[in-house]
């Protein structure tokens, strides 16, 4: 929680000094992607919306070679091809995000057919927004993978707000309820735990793995910044509104647990500084990478050379 | 085009039946999905198992050879069901995919265009995406606009199944045009392994005054037409394109600069279309030996559909071969040879 904090606290700080892009921010909602990523293991596979860079670090992706990709250097992981919506690095299971809310749904459930089809134990994980359950792609990923019984956990990252568009307005119903419409097992849980986030998880893995289907999780949570980095989101949201999330930031409440469980204060201490070196010294190499060359950026569009630059 | 040994002579649907059968045969990755593919799924307790034979034909009896783990009716979610495609294809799978119509392409576009046409690209080669959708029409201008998704259209039996093993055989996403107009069609067909090369144009007859190019069924109208063409005394080369992105810009380039001319003949809408593209880029190409300006044959800019809604309909949309030679004829008309 405290490294996807800490990217995003440095990344922002960095990618505006140097004129990069920020993307989208997450700041208060590290609950959901670092509770989900913890109960998952290696195999797994992981599916991100655009509010991607948290998901990519909890999952744990390369920070040097992610903050390389943000910065659009050749070096990044995807030669910087990718930026932050379609960043994706396969070995550590992390396959991705989109610009299309709901677009990674079916995805994720190919992933899941193909874990149950070759009988690995192996799960896959997809993200979406509250403004993603509007899509009907949400729907079809949620059919396919109840009819079918596929290993695949959906989370529902429910902020509030899709743009500026407030959950409550865009929304009918409860979206927990629509998972159930599937007959697929549901669960709401408290965003901002990321010890809740973990249980339900790790039981929805459990459920998926012994072949028991998908579940599908809402986590409600808060981003504390606008939709994109600058975007005037205090226009849209209440003083009060927005205080009372800050009470409840996620990193604050698991260190308050972890102090009331014995866990000594200097060494959450040392964690959160531990993070902060980490990102520094990624954003300083991003800061001084190759920039993507065209040789970087033409070639492999197929797999086949010989069909490329026509 | 690859081996050979015996040729039978086979339908258009048989054939590309055919080389489903023959890949799943041979490669346990290859996973057929789409609409009513198997025929009557979930009904194999009272009997029915492929029932219907999937749509046309084309999936017959892979439910009984393969069973249904590999051969999987899906629900009616073309977003769904491609994008689960993209799913099984980055976890190493071949699938291949029955969009039924070009018309429903549209409602699976967001998965073959953000999804499969980008992965590889984006993901700078960690994933691959060997997918081959199949679809019925001529809509394809649109799909060949994005770079990173190889599309062919057979003109044949013959290429209909050595492009269909290419495609599924392939690392990288393929969409095939099919042509209703050709299911029942016939051709020598070899029994065996053969593949036809993606991204090769081919050259089915030798001609010196016109280039006339053919893009899947309208191949046999340009051959039609060169017959015509050889009475009135006018020697025609018929091209056909087999892969329209990426095209054979050199197979079509060493044409049009023998013959000087160039007609291409199109089923899809005009605008924005394949056909045009490639007047223009032979026009770069083949400038300095042009004879005439390239020329297109198409439907005129009319919404219809594919499916023809009447009689009168298709005799209005679709060119026909009367109509290339005219083009050709009018075309070869001008310029320095034959002034």
């Amino acid at each position: 929680m405290s490294l996807c904090r800490e990217f995003e606290t440095t990344l922002v700080a960095y990618a505006s000094k140097d004129g990069q892009p920020i993307g989208h921010p997450q700041a208060g909602q590290e609950a959901v992607a670092a509770g989900v990523c913890a109960a998952l293991v290696p195999g797994d596979r992981v599916l991100s919306t655009h509010r991607a860079h948290g998901h990519a670090v909890a999952i744990g992706c390369d920070l040097d070679r992610l903050a390389l990709e943000l910065y659009g250097s050749g070096e990044g992981t995807c030669r910087g091809r990718a930026g932050e919506m379609y960043v994706s690095q396969p070995d550590v299971g992390y396959f991705g995000g989109t610009q299309i809310v709901a677009g990674n749904l079916p995805m994720a459930t190919g992933l899941a057919l193909s874990a149950k089809l070759s009988g690995r134990d192996r799960i896959a994980v997809a993200f979406v927004g509250d403004g993603g359950v509007n899509q009907g792609v949400f729907g079809e990923a949620l059919n396919l993978a109840a009819i079918w019984s596929l290993p695949v956990i959906f989370v529902v990252e429910n902020n509030g707000y899709a743009q500026t568009t407030s959950t409550e307005y865009a929304t009918a119903g409860r979206i927990v309820d629509r998972g159930a419409a599937y007959g697929i097992s549901s669960t709401a849980v408290d965003g901002q735990s990321a010890l809740q986030v973990h249980d339900v998880i790790r039981e929805a893995r459990q459920r998926a793995a012994r072949g028991d289907g998908p579940t599908l999780v809402e986590a409600r949570t808060y981003r504390y910044e606008g939709h994109y980095y600058g975007d005037q989101h205090r226009r849209y949201r209440t003083q009060a509104e927005f205080e009372s999330w800050l009470a409840r930031d996620p990193i604050a409440l698991l260190r308050q647990v972890a102090i009331e469980a014995g866990v000594d204060e200097g060494a959450l201490a040392a964690i959160t500084a531990q993070a902060r070196d980490q990102c520094v010294a990624a954003f300083e190499r991003a800061r001084g990478g190759r920039e993507a060359m065209l040789a970087d950026l033409l070639d492999g569009v197929f797999t086949d050379p010989s069909l490329d630059r026509r | 085009l690859i081996g050979a040994d015996g040729m039978s002579r086979t339908k258009y649907w048989k054939a590309c039946n055919d080389a489903l059968r023959q890949e799943m045969t041979r490669d346990r990755s290859v996973i057929v999905l789409g609409e009513d593919v198997a025929g009557a799924p979930g009904r194999a307790g009272d009997g029915f198992v492929d029932a219907w034979g999937g749509p046309f034909g084309i999936t017959r009896g892979l439910i009984k050879e393969f069973g249904p783990d590999r051969v999987r009716d899906t629900p009616i979610s073309e977003a769904g069901f491609l994008g689960l495609a993209a799913g099984l294809a980055a976890d190493g799978y071949r699938p291949w995919v029955d969009i039924m119509f070009t018309e429903l392409m549209p409602v699976a576009w967001d998965q073959l265009t953000n999804r499969i046409a980008r992965t590889h690209y984006l993901s700078a080669g960690q994933l691959q995406m060997p997918i081959t959708v199949k679809t019925f029409g001529e809509c394809y201008s649109a799909v060949c606009h994005f770079p990173g998704l190889v599309c062919v259209a057979p003109s044949d039996a013959y290429t209909a199944k050595g492009l269909t093993v290419a495609a599924i055989r392939a690392d990288d996403p393929v969409v095939i045009f099919d042509s209703l107009k050709l299911l029942r069609s016939q051709a020598e067909v070899p029994d065996g392994d053969y593949l036809v090369e993606l991204g090769r144009a081919r050259v089915l007859r030798a001609g010196t005054d016109v280039t006339l190019l053919g893009i899947g069924a309208t191949t046999a109208l340009c051959l039609q037409a060169a017959a015509e063409l050889e009475q009135a005394g006018l020697s025609a080369e018929v091209v056909d394109l087999l892969t329209l992105a990426p095209w054979d810009v050199p197979t079509v380039t060493e044409s049009v600069r023998k013959t000087g001319r160039l007609v291409v003949v199109d089923f899809d809408h005009p605008s924005c279309g394949l056909a045009t593209d490639i007047c223009a880029r032979i026009t770069r190409t083949a400038w300095d030996r042009l004879l005439a300006a390239p020329v297109t044959v198409t439907p005129p800019p009319v919404p219809a559909m594919s499916m023809d809604a009447s009689a009168a309909m298709a005799a209005m949309y679709l060119p026909d071969a009367a109509g290339v030679a005219a083009t050709a004829t009018k075309i070869a008309g001008t310029g320095p040879g034959r002034q």
